[in-house]
This record gives structure tokens, sequence and C-alpha cells, in this order.
């Protein structure tokens, strides 16, 4: 459950996945919504990318707990313990709902913290929140990370790796587009035209790095096939798995 | 009599037209972007968008005297969950290969920048029956924006549309003509959506200005 | 007593009685909804499944229609008729939901392999079928002590004891983005491919993605899982097992060499998915050798007589 068959390798490869080959914001196009109607400035850019991180990270794990112990296939069965035989029921449909909900709580009382605990960063930081609720990036990472299967680190690792890279892409959009703004553009492309063109070109720029893949724990070697049979009297079938295979299974628990 | 109904339909046609959400107030460019390869998906998203904006923007509207101001957002956030969830399941049922394609987008549907921008803009001050055809024309407009884009990107990418090969086979490189036709890959990856909707805007915002 | 113009409940309990009311609402219409689309879903999630399958094995077209075997490795359009006997067909007519699941259910019977090659059902070994294939499809049924296998029935009319027409095998792999899920379908000697098929797949459009595209998979008809060697004749005890996908086109690359048999082109832009595929065959197919080479003998002394 804490870090399946991933090793320490394997989560390097999940952040430089989650920050560069699927950047959040630049391949898979989340979150560009608040950003783009409302930003030009690269101080903005970095307020909202910190916000972000600090949300998405928190949120991440909240709702993977949600999935794994309550919204997930056979997550009810913890019930047992109070005698509740409950894991052939399926809350799956709940899963958006309650997603949103704890994404949307969070970041309410994160603002009431906030502005209890800081006046100043609250006056810099909270006026983001809101619309950080509401954010694509943050449900869909949540969304994404559930359909994964991550075990628990590596799930945290992913939410923290993409929210980095969303801030690193927002921060990125905003510095051109301090530049676009004393820019000679074609009028009909000032502003929106044109900061769309250029993520398109930026977007290219990220798909130089698929295909790097150090993400996925490693696949077995190939199962070796002797001449002699298998032990003609064989152990009762407590595990099911094919003992000549090796251990390590190719699609892990966390695949 | 004629009158209203005159000025209630404008909710509908402002929102396709001179209001347009993804073209105008550049809201709902995450989905715009990432269902367009093919046309039997984007026009699914864009009636779904439909569906939910409309549904959710008559219900915030029908409880807006009812609902206490400072849980307001979560209250909408709930009633649009729900409709999203609706067609998920529905997909699900009967449309099982479109969801497979569609899969987390779907829920995405919630975080749609166009639902809550009309919930929260529009539907808590007006009443029921403009809210809901001021929902339905925002995803409207949507789903047209959505169409041209999946269109282009499927016709040139894929030499297809809706699945059906429209650029003939014989047109394409082979073994006997390596001089011959190649598909635009990059119109089906991240890149081309971009280009196509800053190339849209120019063109809608020429439209317009002309119109 | 209260004054008349006092409210019932004071701001901070209405709002508490308001989203508890929203809230149970809410659950109580995604409940009634989920539950009445449960079966719905699990169908649709059964039927694609087994429309993958029948691709693989050409029975069903990747566009849709019903398919029979027509002269030299040829198929034609097929229409279903009384209790899912497949007839030759002038129109290319698109079957119900129904209609598919019968043929399926008439044509292809699903049981287990162990590494010995022996085959069981689900019976004899004790297992829940619907459980066991639950359970298993992401972890891979080839790492199981008992493996999925199925048969193919050939296409016979009521009444007549089909003979069978194949066999397929579910495959896992790993793509470039996400696992991909298929199956490959093989005639009775054990060697030659009628079909493949690539059911999950999570790759990308227009480049990964076209493994699961009908003209890539076409070119899989009549290869060979076993690697012929160079001299023609194939050692099936020892002799590399699985399809390749190889970088550039079969043709140009190996020409009509006795390894050109077991390889397919691979897809410009995408050798990643295609090592993928190519991986997942080795793998997948690796465990049911045995068994493979057993139905091989089998089909060689049947052909003897």
């Amino acid at each position: 459950m804490w870090m399946g068959d991933f090793n320490h390798f394997n989560l390097l490869g999940l952040v430089l996945q989650s920050v560069f080959i699927e950047n959040f914001l630049l391949v898979n196009f989340l979150g560009m919504c608040t950003y783009l109607a409302c930003s030009t400035k690269l101080k903005t850019a970095n307020g909202l990318g910190i916000a972000v991180v600090f949300v998405l990270t928190v949120s991440g794990v909240l709702n993977w707990l949600l999935h794994r112990f309550v919204t997930g296939p056979g997550a009810l069965s913890w019930l047992s313990f109070i005698g509740v035989d409950a894991e052939r029921i399926d809350l799956g449909f709940l899963e958006f709902l309650l997603f949103i909900s704890v994404i949307a709580g969070f970041t309410q009382i994160l603002e009431i913290i906030i502005e209890w605990a800081s006046p100043a960063l609250y006056m810099s930081l909270g006026l983001y929140l809101p619309l950080i609720a509401v954010n694509c990036a943050i449900l869909g990472a949540c969304l994404f990370a559930v359909t994964r299967d991550y075990p628990f680190i590596p799930n945290l690792i992913y939410v923290l790796g993409s929210a980095l890279g969303w801030w690193l892409a927002i921060a990125l959009i905003a510095a051109i587009r301090e530049k676009l703004a004393i820019s000679n553009i074609v009028p009909g492309l000032r502003g929106m035209g044109i900061t769309f063109i250029m993520s398109g070109l930026m977007s290219m720029a990220f798909m130089g790095f698929t295909g790097i893949k150090l993400a996925n724990p490693a696949p077995p070697q190939v199962a070796t096939w002797g001449e002699e049979p298998a032990a003609e009297n064989e152990e009762p079938i407590l595990d099911s798995r094919d003992p000549s295979l090796p251990t390590i299974s190719f699609l892990s628990l966390s695949h | 009599m004629s009158s209203s109904k005159q000025s209630v339909l404008v909710f509908f046609t402002s929102q396709v037209w001179t209001n347009n959400q993804v073209l105008i107030a550049i809201l709902g460019i995450c989905s715009a972007l990432a269902v367009t390869n093919r046309l039997s998906v984007a026009i699914t998203m864009g009636i779904s968008v439909s569906f939910v904006t409309a549904f959710s923007s008559f219900f915030v509207s029908l409880l807006r005297k009812y609902t206490p101001d400072n849980v307001r957002m979560i209250t909408q956030l709930a009633i649009i969950s729900v409709f999203v969830i609706v067609i998920d399941q529905f997909l699900r049922a009967f449309f099982f290969d479109i969801s497979k394609v569609l899969s987390v987008f779907v829920g995405l549907i919630i975080t749609n920048c166009i639902v809550m921008g009309r919930t929260e803009g529009m539907a808590k001050n007006v009443a029921p029956i403009p809210a809901f055809l001021d929902g339905l024309g925002a995803g409207t407009g949507y789903a047209i924006v959505l169409i041209i884009i999946g269109f282009f990107r499927e016709l040139f990418g894929f030499g297809q549309l809706f699945g059906y090969q429209v650029i003939p086979l014989e047109w394409y490189a082979s073994a006997e003509n390596p001089e011959g036709y190649e598909n635009f890959v990059l119109m089906v990856s991240p890149p081309a959506a971009f280009f196509l909707i800053g190339g849209l805007i120019y063109v809608f915002r020429k439209l317009q200005k002309t119109a | 007593m209260p004054e008349s113009k006092r409210p019932l409940l004071s701001p901070n309990q209405y709002t508490l009685f308001f989203i508890i009311c929203l809230s149970f609402i809410c659950a109580l219409i995604l409940s009634l909804l989920a539950s009445a689309l449960k079966e719905p879903q699990q169908n649709a999630m059964e039927l694609d499944r087994n429309k993958q399958l029948l691709i693989a094995a050409k029975i069903l077209s990747p566009y849709g229609y019903f398919l029979v075997e027509d002269e030299g490795e040829t198929f034609k359009p097929a229409k279903f008729s009384d209790q899912g006997y497949l007839v030759p067909s002038e129109d290319k007519i698109i079957p119900s939901g129904t209609e598919i699941m019968q043929v399926f259910r008439r044509r292809v019977s699903p049981f287990l392999v162990n590494a010995k090659g022996e085959e069981t059902t689900f019976q004899k070994a004790g297992i829940n079928e619907q459980a066991y294939i639950a359970d298993y499809k992401k972890s891979g049924y080839y790492t199981q002590r008992e493996k999925l296998i199925y048969k193919i029935f050939g296409n016979v009319p009521e009444g007549k004891t089909p003979a069978v027409q194949g066999y397929a095998i579910p495959l896992n792999g790993m793509g470039l983005w996400d696992a991909i899920y298929g199956y490959i379908a093989f005639k009775p000697d054990g060697n030659t491919v009628i079909g493949t098929s690539w059911y999950d797949q999570k790759e990308t459009p227009g480049l990964g993605a076209n493994i699961a595209e009908p003209l890539w998979q076409s070119q899989f008809l009549g290869k060979q899982l076993f690697q012929e060697s160079a001299d023609g004749k194939t050692d099936f005890k020892s002799a590399p097992l699985g399809i390749v996908v190889i970088k550039g086109r079969v043709s140009e690359v190996l020409g009509n060499s006795p390894k050109s048999h077991n390889s397919v082109d691979g897809m410009a832009g995408a050798t990643l998915t295609g090592n993928g595929v190519t991986n997942a065959f080795r793998d997948c197919l690796a465990p049911y050798r045995p068994f493979l080479i057993k139905i091989h003998r089998s089909y060689k002394t049947g052909e003897g007589k």
C-alpha cells in the first residue's frame, strides 16, 4: 500500500514524468481557464502556482485515502472489523462528488487558516484560493492518480510533481506574456490569439520529453522454460500464482 | 407577450454568438483542447456540457432564494456534480466506447469554467427559465467550437470523419507510392489544438467586427 | 414565548439544515441512478471485451458486422440467423448487443491450462469464473497457476457439433503511457495467427493508438507465433515465441525470410508502443508454450491420418 512495487528510481522517474513529460498544463491541458482569463504577470502566476502546489498535494493525498477507504472497488472492506460485510458495496459513483467536496472544503479551511495565521500571506495569496477550488488541474490530477492505482508514496509524488509542473508551465507562459504585451503583434491576434499560439509552441517543446520511461516498475525477466516439467506433486494451492514465474509481477499492484 | 419571449431567447443567442464562452470569454478551454481528437468524442462532450450547464443553471436558479450565501459555491458544485455523474453513468451504460475515450474528462466537466461561470454569473440572479436557456446557449456555443476543432483535427490528423475514411486510401504513401499523402499527425497532438483555437479566435473577432 | 417575527432557525442552523438536505437528496438521486444502471454498465463492459475477442477471431469485423470465412483466407460479411449461426449476407448489417453475446456464448468457451499444458475447466479447478476474470485482468492471467484461454468453435447450424476453429489468449502489456490489453487468436495448429485486437489502450492517438486500428491489425492474419529457423523448420521447444513489431516495414527489412513470418510492420513515431506490443506477446505467450506444443502435436497427428 505504501510503495507497492516502486523503487526509488521509479519515484525519480515519476517526478520527471509528472513535471515534464505529462505536464498538466501543456500536455493534458488542465488548468488553463483560471490562468488565461485573469493573469498576465509573472508575480500573479507565481502566487497561483504556489497555492496550487499546496492545495493539490494535500487534496491529492486526502482523495487517495478517500478512494482507498470509501469509494474505490472493495474499499469498504475495513468495515469488517466492526462486523459489517461491505466488501461488495461499490460507491464509485459518488467519487466525483466527494472529490470535489474535499477539494472545495480543504480550500475553504486553508483560507480560514491563512487569514487567521498570517494576514500578510492572506493578502498576497488568499485571493487565489477560491479560484483554485475550481481549477481543472486539481480535480484532474486527483482523478488521473486514482485511475492509475498508485500506492501511497508514488501517489504523493505524482500529485506533487503535477503541481510543480503546472507551476513551471504557468510561470513560463506568464514570463513570455509579459514580453508579448509590448511586442508588435498582428491586431487580430493580440492578447488571447497569440497566447494560444505561443502555448502551442511550448507544448511542442515539451513533447520532446516523451519516451523517458523511468516511472514504471521493472518488467520481469522472461520466464525461462526448461526441459523438466513442473514437480509431480504440487502443494495445495494457497497462492494461485504460477510458481515458475519470477515473483516481480509485470503489472504491479500499482498499475 | 411576444416581446418577453424575444427577450428570453436573447439569453440563448447571446451565449452562442456575442458572448461565446470559448472564443470570447475564453473559458472551458481545457476540455476543448483535450477531447477534440475525434469528431464523435467532441460532439459527445459538447452535448454533455450543454446538458450539465443547462440543468445546473436551472436548479441553481430554482434554489437561489433558499441558498445561504456562505455555502453558495459548494451548493453549485454539488448540483453540478450530480448532473455530471448522471452523464457519466449514462455514458458508461449505453455508449461504452466513447466513455472509454473520454474517461476522466467527463468528471472534469465539474470544474469546467463554463459551467461554474454560468451558475455563478447568471443563474443565481435570474429566474429558472432564462437561466436554463442561458446555460443551454453557453453549452451550444461551446459545442459548436468543439465541432469545428474536432472536424479539422480528425480530418487532417486521421483522414477520417466520424471514423469513416474521407481522404481516399489510394492517396496515401505506400511501398508503391512513396511520395503519397501522409496524415498530418501533429493535428492529433496537443499543440495543434492550441494553434486551431488561436486561429479561431482571430477569425471570430474579425467576423464580429464586420457583422 | 418567541415573537412572531423571529425565524424558525438561526442562520447557522439553517445552513446546516440546508446542506444536510442537499447532500441527502443528491446522494439519493445518485444511488438510485447507479443501481438502476449497474447492470447495463456491466453488460456494456462484458460486451466490449467479448467483441474484441470476436474481432481477433475474425468472427466480427472491426467495423461492426459479422464475418464468415470465404475461400482462401478471406472473409465476407455475414448476418445473424437462428440461434447464432452466421449466414453470408450481401449487406453489412450491424448486429445488436444481444446477438453478439449469443454468438459469443455459442462459439467461444473459456477454459484453463497450467504450466504443463494440461487443460481443465473453471468448475473442476474450483475457481469462480467471474471473480477470476475481474481479479487478474490487471496483473495478467498468464501469471496465474491456471491460465485463461478460450476455445473458438466453428460456425455450424443448430444441432451439428462444431469443430474447434482456433484458440484465443488474452494479452497484457505496457505501452508508452499505460497498460494495454488485447487478444491473440490462432488456429488449432498452435502456430498460425487468425488475428489480434487491443481493447484497452491509452496510447498516443494517431501514433501508438494505431495498434487498435483495423489497418494495422489486418497484417496479423497468417503470421506465425513461433519463429522459423533459417532452414524453414520450426523447433517448437526452443524457438522464440511471439510476434515481433519491427522498425520499418517487414517487406523492406525482412523480405520473405523465415523471420518475416512472425514479424509485423512497425509504426512510424510509435516505436515504444510497438516494443510494448512485442514484449506483451513474448511475456504472455511464454507460459502457454507447453499447451501450444501439445495442440500442435495433436494437430499434426490428426493431419497425418
